[in-house]
């Protein structure tokens, strides 16, 4: 390989995760002011860390110092050696302003050559000088390993033995005990395992067969969030002996490691071993009073017996011997606990002899042959303490290989039967929740075209199954055969699948509005500060999906109604105090859905449109004359802020007045096939709402004959339909209009718009014609049409560049049969007509 | 163009009357039969409309009229020669497809003396052979919407 590495193949890769982590960033820190809490600069920290690193790697020295500096800042945040300060928060800010400018650069000629380093000096002035602070307290460790749990600990140090347990802890382990075998199992998995926590998901299911889970520590929430290392412990009640649990838990994928051991009230796992002690009777004296009551508890059943086993000194392999022994023992009876404890065995930890606790159904002294014919083990001495149990001595089976002298004493000794549990067995409680981690969606990026062709091709399928259940129908009325049933059953299941993966591929291109209103807080933020207001800036439905052609467009329109909400809208602090409002007002931006239409709500609590000035100004600047001023109504009024070449503002400022925001606002929306609404009370605030489809791919549409040819109505535009009597036609300066319920609404004929037809031709023998009443600008609009076919989704598709721009029509469809119906554009049709 | 006539052109021969006209075969997609044309209000006279071609929808034109050789008029061997353009997939009416022939370099006329003034633009050149008289299309100038 070269020394010149090729990077160009990475940097895409890079421009991408930069791309995510920018967005995190800014997102964030946005919202850190407000609410610095530590998982917020935890999350910070990571994305200013993982720049640096893939900068660093990519060799954009200036883009990795400048995460380098926003990292110490972030730091010593974090730390709580600096307060988050306004000045702060902007230099942060900058910073990114800063790498986004680099990115666009690095975008542009693959290089970073831009000089930061005034802003690293700054960012540099804001932790050096706080430093005392530092020296005083010792730095605390960080975050991100605040979220270690002992559990994580004892992974680096494998010969720790049980992690510390809180009292809590320890009285749900007591209350599991009472149920059945408590058991701690510290579970190591592969370190190359990509799914840790579905591997930990089957370890708890399988737990589950035969008992339950406890508990967990880290807590079951950061096992979720793979917020460990590699190892983790498990506190589960199981009916099944240590040993099967041990090997079912072994046989999930990626277990690498199961140290599983018994858990005991007084002892917790933490069992000391007494090695080299010859008397029999003091390995008993010294376990914990809680594994005295657990062989107590046994001796009342049963005989309980300890095994003394000493292996030779010069065994290579300890613990496999061990376990032999556990087996001899596990196949003859059941094994209480040893001493030391199976984790214990298992690492080795003891010199050369240990202890069995078990309980058997065959005599003894077969036990004691099985364990005696072990290989390595030198030395099996075998001691009924049942008798100790009940204060005896102990009576002393000793047995050196090939030569036994068993002999059992049984003294069954009543002992005091466990206490019953007073409270309930208590829900297994995690460790509390350090860092509520923001869930990271596992995300596949998909080009959008393969999506419109996944689109199209589900198109093509819809119009083949309407295809052939058409055919059927036919079949069905020629033939009588039952293998037709069979067709239909078979076309409906299509049916089914065909609208589900519609959906599913519809889903696939939506997202959260959030995407694009993410992006606004900033915005907001500086612009309050650049006008001197005091501003509280609210979403709400931020996670409402929609298609992302459409999200696309409305950024901008929403970006300039928020700003005229600031700088029109909203007053001054003093003046809102005058007003008896409070200092800071409300920007709200509400989404949510409605039938198949997203709402999207901005909501401002100032100082509302005085509809008497916008009169006036329209007036001024030559858009009405003052008698069609005289005549229009509130709504009409406030519909002319929309039209080009009106301001109200008093002055023009950088952030709006010039009077071209809404007209662009409106235009926008309406290509989107959309409305823009506005409902505004003097002094109290204003409410534009945005009315738009889901998706510019599939709309509902209402299927219209006209001229013998269909044509597609946008649903979302229409209000209602009616049949109209010739009669009911009166003129008005010669435009034709009805009166619907009290509204003059004129009529716009689609045969003549359309189709060089007559208006006759819409009429049937009865005098009638259906009208289709559309929304436009506030008010209404009756379209004439031939005949009501009915209502469909259709999947927009554009019209060929080929064709031109064509008036009136915004793009065309597949209907079921096969034939391309165009759908038309109702704001342009009814704007020809009005104009 | 001419560098392919080396090795001759292979074409699509199709009728318009009682005329023959070729295009290049490369930039034809497919030959499909006439079905149902959706019109376009308000678009030019020779585009007749959008055709469904398996899930799209792609404009188709008059070929006669474009050439202004008057309506085409259906019939059972009247097709639509679907061909790619700068704009996408364009259906041409033609009044019968008649075969696939590779024209050879020295059965080609690239200044054809005989056509009209008014067609010229859409003619690239005349190739004869066995006897018949074939016109070689021009064929992105044919497509082209006149600015009229």
């Amino acid at each position: 390989m070269s020394a010149e590495f090729d990077m160009s193949q990475y940097l895409d890769l890079f421009m991408q995760e930069s791309e995510e982590q920018l967005e995190i960033l800014e997102t964030e820190m946005i919202k850190l002011e407000e609410d610095p809490s530590s998982e917020r600069l935890q999350l910070i920290f990571r994305a200013a860390h993982t720049l640096k690193g893939s900068s660093r790697a990519m060799g954009f020295i200036q883009f990795a110092d400048v995460t380098h500096e926003m990292e110490n800042i972030l730091d010593k945040l974090r730390n709580n050696e600096l307060e988050i300060s306004t000045e702060i928060a902007d230099g942060l800010l900058s910073c990114i302003d800063c790498l986004l400018e680099l990115r666009d650069l690095i975008a542009d000629t693959g290089k970073d050559d831009k000089d930061c380093q005034d802003l690293v000096k700054k960012l540099q002035s804001f932790t050096s000088a706080p430093s005392e602070k530092k020296e005083a307290s010792p730095a605390p460790a960080p975050v991100s390993t605040q979220t270690n749990t002992p559990a994580e600990e004892k992974a680096s140090t494998p010969t720790s033995k049980c992690p510390e347990l809180s009292e809590e802890q320890n009285q749900v382990l007591e209350i599991g005990s009472y149920e059945s075998n408590v058991y701690h199992c510290n579970i190591t998995i592969d370190d190359n395992c990509v799914m840790k926590f579905p591997r930990v998901f089957m370890l708890t299911e399988k737990v589950n067969e035969k008992g339950r889970v406890l508990f967990s520590i880290p807590s079951m929430e950061d096992l979720e969030d793979e917020k460990f290392e590699s190892s983790f412990d498990l506190y589960i009640v199981s009916e099944d002996n240590i040993q099967n649990v041990k090997q079912q838990l072994l046989g999930i994928t990626d277990v690498v490691k199961v140290n599983i051991h018994e858990w005991n009230k007084e002892s917790g796992c933490n069992n000391t071993t007494e090695e080299g002690s010859d008397d029999i009777s003091s390995h008993y004296k010294n376990l914990s009073d809680n594994l005295k009551i657990i062989l107590q508890e046994n001796a009342t059943t049963s005989e309980v017996f300890m095994a003394n086993i000493t292996l030779d000194s010069e065994c290579m392999m300890k613990h496999p011997r061990a376990y032999m022994c556990v087996q001899a023992i596990s196949d003859n009876g059941k094994l209480l606990f040893s001493n030391p404890n199976a984790q214990d065995l298992e690492e080795e930890k003891f010199e050369s002899s240990f202890q069995l606790y078990y309980t058997t159904f065959v005599e003894n002294k077969v036990v004691l042959e099985s364990l005696t014919n072990i290989v390595d083990v030198v030395k099996v001495e075998t001691v009924n303490i049942n008798s100790l149990l009940n204060d005896g001595k102990p009576e002393i089976n000793k047995s050196e290989p090939k030569q036994e002298e068993t002999n059992t004493a049984p003294a069954p000794a009543p002992a005091p039967a466990p206490a019953a549990p007073t409270t309930a067995p208590a829900k297994a409680t995690a460790t509390p929740d350090k860092a509520k981690k923001v869930e990271s969606n596992q995300t596949v990026r998909v080009d959008v075209t393969r999506l419109d062709n996944l689109m199209n091709l589900v198109g093509e399928l819809v119009i083949d199954r309407t295809r052939i259940s058409q055919i059927k129908n036919d079949l069905a009325q020629t033939y009588k055969d039952p293998h037709i049933e069979n067709l239909s059953e078979t076309i409906d299941h299509i049916a089914r699948i065909t609208s589900d993966l519609q959906d599913q591929i519809m889903k696939a291109r939506m997202m959260p509005i959030d995407t694009v209103l993410n992006r606004f807080p900033r915005v907001i933020r500086d612009l309050a500060q650049k006008l001197g207001k005091e501003v509280k800036f609210q979403v709400s439905g931020g996670e409402t999906e929609l298609d992302r052609s459409v999200l696309e467009v409305i950024g901008d329109p929403l970006l300039h109604i928020l700003r005229n909400s600031l700088d029109h809208g909203l007053e001054m602090p003093d003046d809102r105090e005058k007003a008896g409002k409070p200092r800071t007002g409300i920007v709200e931006i509400n989404a949510r859905h409605q039938e198949n239409h997203i709402v999207i709500e901005i909501i401002d609590d100032g100082a509302g449109i005085d509809v008497e000035r916008v009169k006036t100004k329209a007036i001024s600047s030559g858009l009405i004359t003052e008698d069609i001023a005289e005549k229009m109504s509130q709504k009409e009024a406030l519909q002319l802020i929309f039209s080009s070449g009106l301001s109200t503002a008093k002055q023009v400022s950088e952030v709006s007045g010039r009077g071209v925001g809404m007209d662009i606002v409106r235009s926008n929306i309406q290509k989107l096939g959309g409305l823009v609404d506005l409902d505004t009370t003097l002094g109290t605030g204003s409410t534009f709402t945005l009315k738009l489809p889901l998706t510019l791919a599939i709309i509902r549409g209402l299927l219209v004959n006209v001229s013998s040819t269909t044509y597609v109505l946008p649903l979302g535009s229409v209000i209602e339909t009616i049949l109209l009597n010739k009669d009911d036609i009166q003129t008005v300066s010669g435009r034709e209009v009805i009166i619907l319920r009290g509204e003059t609404t004129p009529l716009l004929w689609l045969s003549e718009t359309f189709c060089c037809g007559t208006k006759e031709d819409s009429f049937n023998s009865e005098n009638q014609c259906f009208v289709v009443i559309v929304a436009y600008q506030g008010s209404h609009v009756g379209l004439v049409v031939d005949n009501l076919v009915g209502e469909q989704e259709v999947v927009i598709k554009s019209l060929s560049d080929y064709c031109g721009d064509v008036r009136g029509i915004t793009g065309a469809t597949i209907l079921g049969n096969g034939n391309v119906a165009l759908i038309a554009d109702v704001n342009q049709l009814t704007n020809m007509q009005v104009a | 163009m001419e560098q392919q006539l080396e090795n001759g052109l292979q074409s699509v021969i199709f009728k318009l009357d009682k005329e023959l006209y070729c295009i290049d075969i490369f930039r034809v997609n497919e030959i499909i039969k006439m079905r149902e044309i959706t019109p376009i209000p308000k678009s030019e006279p020779h585009i007749k409309g959008l055709v469904n071609l398996r899930g799209k929808t792609i404009p188709v034109i008059d070929l006669k009229l474009r050439m202004n050789m008057g309506n085409t008029v259906e019939s059972d061997d009247t097709r639509i020669v679907v061909v790619d353009s700068d704009q996408g997939n364009i259906g041409m009416m033609v009044d019968s497809v008649q075969e696939v022939a590779t024209l050879q370099g020295d059965q080609i006329e690239s200044s054809p003396a005989l056509v009209s003034d008014a067609d010229h633009e859409y003619v690239w050149g005349v190739a004869k052979q066995d006897e018949r008289i074939i016109t070689i299309l021009n064929l992105d100038k044919t497509l082209t919407i006149k600015a009229d």
